[in-house]
């Protein structure tokens, strides 16, 4: 272990940034020619098992020292055996392990070093304290003063060139960006992505463009269906480091390799546009509430794509999710070129919600149910549907109506072609309640995540003799009676069959 | 040894083996080399999903794994053979287990652009150099799996002087002839249907049909091992430490399991020759106050000795069960036999909860003794496992409303159960996770009663709870559905919807979380109830009535039980779950005040 800074870190804390008792956390940032380099100093832990995620292809992780104290003990270093590199959580490929041994309370310094082009060129950074109720000491080197930054509860001092930020415990989120406008964060984002492009299209671009162009299929089915072709042959992965989200490789490496990013989805996506003719431009989407630009919390890529005299919002690495429908449209922030921060999507940025839920139930129990969807309930049967065999969809619908408060005996499922995200998702089941002990049964329903949008209608078709609670809307129907209502998540109602002795 | 055939075959559907084929060579020497060879043909986007990257593990200084073929052929014409991506690193899932032991690697193999219908290749040669603990060879080939297989071929290389044991489950009768010093056996198979792998379901390792081959009988290897793994006599520093803490309890077997549990983090380090299997000595475990199951078992065997009782350490595997044939790496776990007055008990001082150790109900194990133990199966009774639950209930004027006071207490593999599940959550959360748990209404106000993590203490749920009461209209009165154990344990619930799905019959069945559910609910009412709903009576449920005009009593109970039922309990269990579904069992006509 190296011991180099370690005086350094410890000195933020001696000049008074800490209260002693509380967990301390102090964190230098210097910005160097090669790496943006930030060394963490953590003091008074509690014991248990400490875990720092890195991706050794954009960034290095080195523990510098870690020592502990047992009661009626000095300082010890920390052994060996309780310090291990192992494969990472959270999506990061490798994982720095740190083991306090029980009753002990320690301190570490570590140094992660990034050498991202985004790290290198525009850099931003979000920082979380790693242990929930420290005080905060973070000491950026050399600040410019047009470096930006924002953080509820923390204080900001000038030391000559560096900018002291003090939080006290518990201290939350802050974010750093030396970027200065949303122009130049969108010139950021997107400069290997235009890169990319500038090159000659590679085959796959022009036979996917010729597949999605069979039949004369106009824009909109153009462009469903090169959604389809993309969410169906290529894994989608958000890397953990944000400095690796938005490097983009040569296409025809990406063709080659099936992975790809958000921004290296839509990027393909945006190449295949331009051989069919379309107009496209990246639109990144933020779900964070940061008034800064900082790169890491615009991991969503939306294209813009003008066709036929319309405009399209796609989200090439939204997989299950039907070909025109922006999850989450009105909750989000989104960022196009030459756009200062919107907000939320244009009217026209997304699909609608709607649902119908059928229910057919007979004397003896057994049911029929039928769902058909579009926009958001669409996803979550997608999402919670695809890709399962016969015995899986049983078990997935059964236990969907235990949550939803429903005990059912579900015997077979079918699907509409969940992967196809051109077509609205529907799929049916059927099965029978438990035994109508005196007629009387509980009316099955799902319930769903309600999208901020939408329509939803749920029908139960059932004997003419069966009394249901007042709430529902009833009608008659070649003999039956048909009860409605439309909520996504009703109450448990009690309904009973009177010819069911 | 299982190796990557078992890991890429076990885990869900969606694919074709063309060729699943493996050799296992044991040279005179000892030398030992294993030859896996695949084809492996997708047929749906989950196979797609599975088999795109593939995990070979290996042990760092135990054994060397050589990728010799790992190609993907594409179905569609115009696309180039590619090569796998091959990386090394340390297995995955450790951190998050808390093992601290690099030297378990593994080798992603990744199958860039991997579509349906394309076929990957891969050949692995796996060279052991020394089988951790001592040189007891195992291995185990599958000729079906969750897959199809077209066919699959097993040959095995064995010097004529070795002792060879040969177990197996149904599959093809072996072609054995001599050459020289050597025994060559091959068993060739024709197509194999899937086995459809299901929650609840005995895992399909143990009922596939297989082969197990090995150097030595159950006796031998409990000899063995007992030689490499036995905490033996310890020191006097380390026997005045143990005699300390054997003072500090009543010196029971489960009062000393539970110092352990509670006094050692689990956290794994890499310690002696075999490290990830050499356990750390009881000194050692102490000082550092962390360690796994072996560190454990092998410090709770010391103390249970130091204390006057016989103990042993015993080995065992959780999914699969251990086959009657066993060597170096057939073990996962480790826990302690303990003979205490004539009566053994099995104790698990790693185990996440202290309750009554349903994990280990029917688990085959291997007892480590001096002259070599058989694999035993520990029992697998009924009726411990009991979730009890008394209520007394007011059903709101408006009657939509059951308010109830509650207290639930646990024992057996429910305590196991609701320990596990509380420990995973943090204090203040608690009384939200049980208002799930327990099915009730926001509003309700459930806690904890005693520390998850101490097993030694008392653990209960005490609180209020507020069930909503689905009512419908009825003459003069209403009739309302009042909650049962459907609604109140979740945890029977669930395990309803999942066996209750798509199931042609009941074999094959496994209780992960047996239970004995038991609902005891006084309701007071205001109105007047004229009669009261006939009760039933089954082999594994009970639901019944009794009660007066404005005050009733509902008594409930499930036998969902045992771990490892027969086709009688299992049919039991299935009839238990759509009786405590049906609503119209708890259904009271009440008369008199107005409803909403």
């Amino acid at each position: 272990m190296k011991t180099a800074a370690l005086g350094l870190l410890a000195l933020l804390f001696a000049s008074g940034a800490g209260s002693g008792e509380a967990s301390e956390c102090s964190i230098i940032i210097e910005r160097g020619e090669h790496s943006l380099l930030v060394r963490t100093y953590l003091k008074a832990l509690s014991p248990g098992t400490y875990s720092f995620g890195f991706d050794p292809s954009c960034e290095s992780l080195e523990l510098l020292s870690a020592d502990f104290v047992r009661p009626g003990r000095g300082e010890e270093e920390l052994p060996d055996w309780a310090v291990d590199t192992l494969t990472g959580t959270d999506g990061y490929p490798l994982a720095l392990m740190i083991v306090f041994p029980p009753g002990s309370a320690g301190s570490m310094s570590l140094v992660r070093e990034m050498f991202d082009r985004l790290s290198l060129e525009s850099p931003s950074l979000e920082i979380s304290p790693p242990v929930a109720d420290a005080d905060m000491a973070v000491l950026v080197r050399d600040a410019p003063s047009s470096l930006r930054w924002e953080g509820g509860g923390y204080v900001a001092e000038r030391d000559g060139d560096d900018l002291l930020l003090n939080g006290a415990g518990p201290a939350g989120q802050l974010a750093l960006s030396w970027i200065e406008g949303w122009d130049d964060l969108y010139e950021a984002l997107s400069a290997e992505a235009d890169s990319a492009l500038l090159t000659t299209a590679s085959l796959s671009s022009r036979e996917a463009a010729i597949e999605a162009g069979a039949a004369g299929a106009d824009p909109s089915a153009q462009l469903a269906r090169l959604r389809t072709m993309l969410c169906n042959s290529f894994r989608i992965y958000l890397p953990s480091a944000a400095g690796l989200r938005f490097e983009v490789g040569p296409l025809d490496e990406v063709y080659l390799r099936r992975r790809a990013t958000p921004l290296e989805a839509s990027t393909i996506f945006c190449s295949i546009c331009r051989q069919l003719g379309m107009q496209s431009d990246f639109v990144f989407a933020s779900g964070g509430n940061w008034t800064i630009p900082v790169a890491s919390s615009w991991g969503r890529v939306l294209l813009r794509v003008t066709a036929g005299g319309r405009t399209f919002y796609v989200e090439p690495s939204a997989t299950l999710v039907p070909a025109f429908y922006i999850q989450s449209s009105r909750e989000v922030s989104v960022l196009g070129r030459g756009d200062q921060i919107l907000r939320s999507l244009p009217e026209s940025g997304s699909s609608s919600s709607s649902c119908s839920e059928s229910w057919e139930v007979g004397t003896s129990g057994a049911f029929r149910m039928e769902v058909e969807a579009s926009g958001g309930y669409d996803v979550e049967i997608r999402k919670k549907l695809a890709g399962l065999g016969d015995a899986g969809l049983a078990i997935l619908v059964s236990t969907w109506l235990w949550r939803s408060g429903y005990t059912l005996e579900v015997d077979s499922v079918w699907t509409s072609d969940l992967y196809d995200l051109g077509e609205s998702a529907s799929f049916g089941a059927v099965g029978a309640l438990p035994q109508l002990a005196g007629g009387y049964l509980l009316l099955p329903s799902l319930s769903w995540n309600t999208p901020s949008d939408g329509h939803f209608i749920r029908t139960w078709k059932m004997p003419s003799t069966t009394r249901t609670p007042q709430d529902l809307t009833s009608s008659a129907l070649d003999g039956f009676a048909l009860f409605s209502d439309t909520l996504p998540r009703p109450p448990r109602r009690m309904a009973r069959m009177e010819d069911i002795p | 040894m299982q190796t990557l055939v078992i890991v890429a075959l076990f885990t869900s559907p969606d694919a074709v083996f063309l060729g699943h084929e493996a050799l296992l060579r044991l040279g005179a020497d000892t030398a030992l080399v294993e030859v896996s060879d695949e084809a492996i043909v997708p047929l749906s986007a989950s196979g797609v999903a599975r088999f795109s990257v593939l995990s070979i593990p290996f042990t760092r200084g135990s054994d060397s794994v050589a990728i010799e073929l790992a190609e993907l052929r594409p179905v569609r014409p115009g696309r180039p053979v590619t090569v796998a991506a091959v990386l090394e690193r340390p297995r995955s899932g450790l951190s998050a287990a808390g093992r601290l032991e690099g030297t378990f690697r593994e080798y992603l193999l990744e199958f860039g652009g991997l579509e349906i219908g394309d076929t990957i290749l891969i050949r692995t040669r796996r060279m052991v150099d020394r089988l951790p603990m001592a040189p007891l060879v195992d291995y185990s080939f599958f000729f079906q799996g969750r897959d199809s297989l077209a066919s699959s071929s097993f040959r095995l290389e064995w010097p004529c002087l070795m002792e060879l044991h040969v177990w197996q489950l149904a599959g093809p009768e072996p072609v054995d002839r001599v050459a020289g010093d050597v025994r060559y056996m091959t068993w060739e198979s024709g197509p194999a249907s899937p086995v459809e792998a299901l929650p609840f379901s005995v895992p399909v390792d143990e009922t596939a049909a297989r082969v197990v081959i090995s150097s030595a009988d159950a006796q031998q290897v409990s000899r063995t091992l007992f030689e490499s793994l036995d905490p033996g006599t310890p020191d006097s520093a380390t026997e005045a430490l143990l005699d300390s803490l054997v003072r500090s309890t009543d010196g029971s077997p489960e009062a000393l399991s539970a110092v352990v549990s509670s006094m050692i983090t689990y956290a794994g380090a890499e310690i002696g020759a075999d490290p990830g299997y050499t356990p750390q000595p009881p000194s050692l475990t102490l000082s550092r106050r962390s360690g796994v199951c072996r560190d454990m078992a092998v410090l709770l065997v010391a103390l249970l000795r130091t204390a006057g009782v016989e103990a042993w350490t015993v080995l065992s595997r959780s999914s699969p069960r251990l086959d009657p044939l066993v060597g170096s790496r057939s073990f996962d776990h480790m826990i302690v036999m303990a003979v205490c007055k004539g009566d053994t008990s099995w104790l698990d001082p790693s185990a996440d909860a202290g309750g009554g150790g349903a994990g280990m109900r029917g688990l085959r194990v291997l007892p480590l003794t001096p002259e070599g133990s058989m694999i035993l199966e520990l029992a697998d009774p009924v009726g411990l496992d009991t979730l009890d639950i008394e209520m007394d209930a007011t059903l709101s004027a408006g009657m939509d409303t059951l308010r109830a006071t509650m207290r639930v207490s646990f024992a057996g593999g429910a305590e196991d159960l609701w320990r596990g599940m509380m420990r995973s959550v943090p204090p203040a959360e608690r009384p939200e996770a049980l208002r799930m748990l327990f099915g009730a209404l926001p509003g309700s106000d459930l806690d904890l009663v005693g520390e998850p993590g101490n097993p030694e203490g008392a653990l209960s749920v005490a609180g209020t709870a507020l069930y909503q009461v689905p009512l419908l209209r009825s003459g003069n009165g209403y009739d309302a559905c009042i909650p049962g154990l459907d609604e109140i344990d979740q945890a029977g619930t669930r395990m309803a919807a999942i066996l209750l799905a798509g199931r042609e019959g009941s074999d094959r069945m496994h209780v992960e979380t047996p239970l004995l559910e038991c609902l005891r609910m006084t309701i007071e009412v205001q109105g007047a109830i004229p009669g009261l709903p006939d009760g039933i009576t089954e082999s594994h449920y009970r639901c019944g009535w009794e009660g007066s005009q404005t005050r009733v009593v509902l008594s409930e109970s499930a036998l969902l039980a045992p771990v490892w039922p027969g086709p009688e309990d299992a049919a039991g269990i299935l009839s238990a779950l759509l009786l405590r579904g049906s609503p119209g069992n708890r259904v009271l006509h009440i008369l008199g005040r107005t409803a909403p």
